[in-house]
């Protein structure tokens, strides 16, 4: 039986199910690959009209002086070259670039087992499990724009909740060795209520005969979790990391809306920098090219964690 | 079993912690907005106090909010987005993500990684060519600027193959040997396995399409077709201080009825019925 | 398989609704068209992007200024389209790029220059000048100024607006005229934490906007008069450094960066626009407040901003663009857009209306915009402003450093990024 370019072996079926056969059998491969391409078709048109259009014009875009009001000016690789070597015209980028990693290696690992914890102590099919669902959703749905009220009074450094909590005057938000943890214990703060819910949908997912077969075997508690469910929740936690750290190194949204990058540059991230070329200097161009720099670099990170992570539930 | 009480108080005392760690910004909000615009300065505490210290309740930021918002037809459009996103995308996205997952062809994984590429590059120079591709399909300044480009999301397509691939095979050869089709054995064994997500899914997809003013504000010109989060956005983000009150109303106004919409849909995510169906 | 029929139904409510949407959208093509064959000729259509107003009444202003218009002209009529501050800049770029670029918009007042030069706005010289045109005597000649260039008009002035100084009298009676007295009775009122000097603002791309307002009082200018050179190492900047470094050695960062701080009696100064005077007067019954000139050293000076009202050369009808400009900035509009915007009027005789020149406060910012300086007109200037002046106010003001050297490091690379 030749079953060439599949792509991965755990796919091909197993022995038993070779037995019996429908009588379309010897079109099964042609049919299988056929249906494949046709499931992915909307996402492939999709793809080509409104992502690949987009690479497109911004590669060629990231080569030239644009401000998207006069045509641009083909400037060659220079807005690549001024990037990584002009310290006068891009003072930040360097000091951006270390923000942003600082903000991936903060704000990932909250993001990701702080809600994972948080979903295992509600899968333990406690009464009131509604009840605490229903809680942690409410962060999920009030809009990040609006909170910036809120956080604003718990974060004052005089009459804010958090130091009355911790008997402190902090300017959390002003003061350049505090900004950045801040932000990310917000981020994170929100991403507690989402991440929960995906965690638990996955959790319940999980077929309870495992547990049942686990526990014959002598796996409870803490093996249970660690021989059982972990390896089933590889493929959600493989999603969780590398979606969340694609997104993690584009981050603007909460230094745009509370801290402008302040002060001191501390919270300064690549995408924010980014952004302020679009907005604030007119320089599409260099924007652009900040943002094919930004995507080699995640590109990297991306593929290590394709190559080394353990995607599958094995 | 001492020791199992022990441990579920723990666990309760884990889930009030967190509970009231990640409500406390919104009971803040809800408090603030029943104050007076002057106390909501003044007295910056949770609770709306008067000068005698004794409690209060002012409506003026709802009386202000209800002036202000042309509820019902901004509420329509955004229904109509939210909801078509919603529906149309899950099927979408979960049926590529199925074919990902579970059917074999040529360079299945390359495809599925390139399809990941302009994920990693950042909204903010994404922006104009989307626009300049809604403007090229004519659907400019239409509901369908909102609609169309947001019928497919290789994220979501991620998420689902994720828990495609987590699943036991067995279920889906017993149904190939007895020759339904792949789209059968999508429908009816797939996407039930992954209900649980598919609720969760749906429910950030109808939020996210709720919530989004940015991109709408780009491709909506004609305040007819605005959405909510659209018509709101300056008041949202006013720096007008006359109007924080107003501003903490719509807030509490925007959510409350998600809050109250959603709450049958947690109960979806419980057991999946899989287990059930393999006793 | 209740579940499949569930869903199945989704899916046919999703093609039901999109239907609905697609009625939308036609529909909403042709109600102008309908509203046209009433009339003999379809009237000219202009359309304006304004800023959405942040509240309900200004909401409404807004939307009756456009009506009053529509309802008494049969031949033009203004389409306004009311847009989010947050995504203005882009969504407009991304309009001109489009080609869908509206007919007239706001524009901030620094935007204009470079815009004009690069062709991107129509030249109105002619409408302005033509019989259906303006008195140029009628606008305040420092805000129609501003829409200059070349000799060449580009728009017309819509709101002007400056920063003035904040006292609180319970704390300062007498209100500083002078450096000095600034910083005697900054001195002065300083308690440990308990009571600041000023609020600042201090470092930071904003802290670099205001700036100009204490280096003006000294004769410090960021550029030279021709906008080729930066000059912000001049001695009177330097001066002017180390001036506010001694102020801010009264104050606790901690009291001076709590929410209110002004408002709450916790600091004797701050530098801020109008729009802190309403906030205070509502907000704040307590606070015994005044506004006053910004303490001079040498002269009187602030910093001048604000939106014009400008059209794109993309505009199908320039005559009927213009009537639609010239209407908007009438005294009686000149005025509502005032009050819309928070600014001020940029009209001589809106400007002489009571509402600004019997309040006491209103009246000292009109004042104060007398000695009002244009921001630098330096392609690269929101840039400078930014990363080289603003990246360094922290180290000077705060810490106190000698600011002879560093500034000079830093028009060094100003001149560099201006390609000098």
């Amino acid at each position: 039986m030749a079953q060439p370019n599949l792509s991965a072996p755990a796919e091909r079926p197993s022995p038993g199910a070779a037995q019996v056969r429908p009588p379309w059998y010897k079109n099964h491969l042609w049919w299988e690959s056929a249906t494949g391409y046709l499931f992915i078709t909307p996402a492939i048109v999709y793809f080509l009209v409104f992502q690949l259009t987009g690479v497109l014009w911004g590669f060629y875009l990231s080569f030239t002086k644009y401000n998207l009001r006069t045509p641009p000016v083909w400037v060659g690789l220079t807005n690549y070259i001024e990037l990584f070597t002009d310290q006068v015209k891009y003072p930040t980028f360097y000091h951006s670039l270390w923000i942003s990693l600082k903000w991936v290696l903060m704000e990932r690992p909250g993001a990701i087992f702080l809600p994972l914890f948080v979903a295992l102590l509600l899968n333990h099919e406690i009464k009131g499990e509604g009840l605490f669902k229903t809680l942690f959703f409410i962060p999920v749905i009030t809009p990040g724009i609006a909170m910036a009220a809120a956080w604003k009074a718990i974060l004052d450094p005089e009459v804010g909740l958090l130091n009355m909590i911790l008997g402190t005057s902090i300017s959390w938000l002003k003061d350049a060795t505090y900004a950045l943890p801040t932000l990310v214990g917000m981020e994170v703060w929100g991403a507690i209520g989402g991440g929960m819910w995906i965690w638990l949908s996955a959790l319940k997912a999980i077929p309870g005969e495992v547990y049942e077969a686990g526990a014959i075997d002598g796996a409870t508690g803490w093996r249970s979790f660690w021989h059982i469910t972990l390896p089933l929740l590889r493929p959600t936690l493989f999603y969780m990391s590398v979606t969340g750290a694609i997104g993690s190194f584009q981050v603007f949204m909460p230094m745009y809306l509370m801290t402008g990058g302040e002060p001191k540059n501390s919270t300064l991230t690549f995408g924010l920098l980014l952004y302020n070329h679009v907005k604030r200097y007119d320089a599409m161009g260099a924007a652009l090219a900040m943002a094919f720099i930004l995507l080699v670099i995640v590109l990297v990170a991306t593929l290590l964690q394709f190559k080394f992570f353990p995607q599958k539930a094995d | 079993m001492g020791n199992t009480r022990v441990q579920k108080a723990l666990i309760y005392a884990g889930l009030v912690l967190f509970s009231a760690i990640l409500i406390t910004p919104m009971i803040w909000v809800v408090l603030n907005s029943f104050k007076t615009p002057s106390d909501y300065f003044t007295k910056p505490g949770f609770f709306p106090i008067d000068d005698n210290g004794k409690l209060y309740f002012s409506f003026a930021g709802y009386q202000g909010a209800v002036a202000y918002v042309k509820f019902g037809l901004w509420m329509r459009n955004t229904l109509i987005v939210a909801i078509t996103n919603t529906v149309a995308s899950a099927f979408f996205n979960t049926l590529a993500a199925y074919s990902f997952a579970r059917l074999r062809f040529k360079h299945k994984d390359l495809i599925f990684k390139i399809l990941l590429v302009p994920m990693m590059i950042p909204g903010a120079v994404t922006l104009v060519p989307t626009f300049l591709v809604v403007k090229t399909m004519g659907i400019y300044d239409t509901l369908w600027a909102l609609i169309i480009p947001s019928l497919v999301w290789i994220g979501t397509i991620f998420l689902f193959r994720q828990q495609f691939l987590s699943l036991p095979k067995s279920l889906e050869e017993a149904a190939r040997i007895d020759g339904a089709s792949w789209f059968q054995v999508y429908w009816s064994v797939g996407l039930p396995a992954v209900r649980p997500m598919l609720v969760t899914s749906m429910v950030f997809g109808f939020l996210g399409a709720y919530n989004d003013f940015f991109y709408p504000s780009i491709v909506l010109v004609n305040p007819e077709n605005y959405t909510l989060a659209l018509g709101l956005a300056s008041l949202l983000k006013s720096q007008d201080t006359r109007n924080f009150h107003i501003r903490l109303a719509v807030l509490v106004m925007m959510s409350l009825p998600l809050i109250l919409v959603f709450l049958p849909f947690q109960k979806q995510i419980q057991k999946g019925f899989i287990a059930g169906e393999l006793k | 398989m209740k579940r499949s029929r569930t869903l199945t139904l989704a899916i046919a409510l999703t093609l039901i609704m999109s239907l609905v949407a697609g009625c939308t959208g036609t529909k909403k093509e042709e109600a102008p068209a309908s509203a046209g064959t009433a009339e003999k000729k379809d009237p000219v259509s202009v359309e304006f992007w304004a800023y959405q107003p942040d509240n309900p009444e200004n909401q409404k202003l807004l939307e009756s200024i456009v009506d009053e218009f529509n309802k008494s002209r049969t031949d033009i009529q203004i389409k306004l389209a009311a847009i989010p501050r947050d995504s203005w800049d882009e969504k407009l770029n991304a309009a001109i790029a489009g080609s869908v670029a509206p007919d007239i918009s706001y524009l901030d007042q620094p935007k204009v220059a470079q815009w004009a030069q690069e062709g991107t706005l129509l030249d109105i010289t002619p409408y302005a000048d033509g019989k259906d045109g303006i008195n140029r005597a009628e606008y305040i000649e420092g805000a129609l100024m501003t829409n200059e260039l070349g000799g060449k008009l580009y728009g017309l002035p819509l709101n002007m607006t400056t920063v003035a100084l904040f006292y609180n009298k319970d704390l300062v009676p007498n209100p500083p005229k002078t450096w000095d007295e600034w910083l005697e009775i900054s001195k002065a009122v300083y308690k440990k934490d308990q009571v600041s000097a000023f609020e600042g603002p201090w470092g930071g791309g904003w802290g670099a906007w205001l700036f100009p307002a204490f280096g003006g009082t000294n004769e410090c200018y960021m550029a030279n008069e021709a906008n080729t050179e930066v000059t912000f190492n001049s001695p009177q900047c330097v001066e002017t450094f180390q001036f506010l470094h001694q102020i801010f050695q009264n104050n606790d960062w901690d009291v001076i960066t709590s929410n209110e701080a002004f408002g709450n009696g916790k600091v004797a100064f701050k530098v801020s626009g109008a729009w802190d005077v309403v906030h205070y007067q509502n907000n704040f019954p307590n606070l015994k407040f005044g506004v006053t000139l910004i303490p001079k050293n040498k002269r009187y000076a602030s910093n001048i901003g604000g939106e014009n009202l400008v059209a794109y050369k993309t505009t199908k009808n320039p005559e009927a663009v213009f009537q639609v400009m010239k209407y908007l900035t009438n005294d009686e509009n000149s005025l509502k857009f005032a009050t819309i915007t928070g600014n001020f009027p940029i009209r001589v005789k809106s400007a002489q209306d009571p509402k600004y020149t019997n309040d006491p406060y209103l009246s000292v910012f009109m004042e104060q915009m007398k000695y009002a300086l244009p921001r630098p007109r330096i392609t690269e200037w929101i840039k400078i402003n930014d990363e080289i002046l603003g990246a360094v106010l922290d180290d000077l003001q705060q810490k106190g450093l000698d600011p002879k050297p560093i500034l000079d490091e830093q028009v060094k690379k100003a001149h560099q990024l201006m390609g000098k």
